[in-house]
């Protein structure tokens, strides 16, 4: 146990029994079992080598992304500019891939004169007349 | 690790280490494996440190369920740890009553329903005040202190009875 806590019987509603419940309450803290004082300085040692050796070992998976990263994005600087843009002075050979063709769009038909008027003016002259 | 988690990894340790030991030797009954575990539990913290969010003593005791948990998980029925490592201290009556009222206060602590048992490990092993307690739990003061007594009562009860079984939670039942 720690420091034992200042009263046991806090906030406790009341109750007849309260005060034979306040003497199980400390007779039960008292004989709470502990660790030996040796197995709590063991404990201790473990936990400190523990804490020290956690830096050690997370650094070199950090070290390790960080190259990883680092070559990842030097092999990406070489190859994109090859693969993106074609080098000068290198003209298309025939093997190219071809993706344009000439095309030649065919004349519209002549204008063809109606054999007569689509409306008939003079023949419903009435039409119009008020 | 840094030196401010280190220096707080280490007052939490000072702090709750004999409580969680002690916790964990009424559980377990045996000093050595009580050690064990107890130092488990503490490497853990070193290890999840950064996923404390206040609360300490609230994420400890998960923690330390946890590891019992595993504990009991792992056991063999044939092979109790107690007869591996008798206790040592005293006289061998002694020793015998002694190992008889922390089996019966585990079997009475684990009969208690997790809330309250929760609340006797806080108060009583940690050693916290009722508003602490209410700060890890989520509670108001006053409610931890009813809590408390009811919890209380209920031990009281059952460790004056003798002990008829040993009952353990699902998860803690030794598979064979």
């Amino acid at each position: 146990m720690n420091d034992p806590p200042h009263d046991l019987t806090e906030g406790w509603p009341n109750d007849p029994e309260n005060a034979d419940l306040a003497r199980f309450a400390e007779e039960l803290q008292r004989s709470l079992p502990q660790l030996p004082d040796a197995a709590l300085q063991r404990i201790e040692r473990r936990l400190t080598h523990e804490a020290d050796r956690l830096p050690r070992r997370r650094w070199p998976w950090l070290r390790l992304g960080v190259v990883a990263a680092g070559i990842l994005l030097l092999a990406l600087a070489w190859t994109a500019p090859r693969l993106l843009v074609r080098p000068p002075g290198v003209a298309p050979s025939e093997d190219w891939v071809v993706d344009s063709f000439p095309m030649e769009l065919a004349r519209p038909p002549a204008a063809i004169a109606p054999e007569r008027p689509l409306v008939r003016l003079n023949e419903n002259q009435s039409l119009f007349i008020d | 690790m840094a030196s401010d988690a280190r220096d707080q990894i280490e007052l939490l340790f000072r702090r709750y280490g004999k409580g969680v030991g002690g916790y964990v030797l009424t559980r377990v009954g045996d000093a050595e494996l009580a050690e064990e575990i107890t130092a488990r539990v503490f490497l853990t913290v070193v290890r999840r440190f950064d996923q404390v969010r206040g609360r300490e003593a609230a994420w400890l005791w998960a923690v330390v369920r946890s590891e019992l948990s595993r504990h009991y998980r792992s056991l063999r029925p044939h092979c109790p740890p107690d007869e591996d490592h008798p206790d040592s201290t005293g006289s061998p009556e002694e020793a015998l009553l002694r190992r008889e009222a922390h089996e019966q206060l585990a079997s009475a602590l684990e009969r208690l329903p997790e809330n309250l048992h929760r609340l006797i490990y806080l108060k009583f092993f940690l050693g916290l005040r009722n508003l602490e307690i209410a700060r890890a739990c989520g509670l108001t003061p006053s409610n931890v202190g009813v809590l408390l007594h009811r919890a209380l009562r209920q031990l009281r009860t059952w460790l004056e009875e003798p002990l008829p079984f040993h009952p353990r939670s699902e998860d803690e039942r030794p598979t064979s």
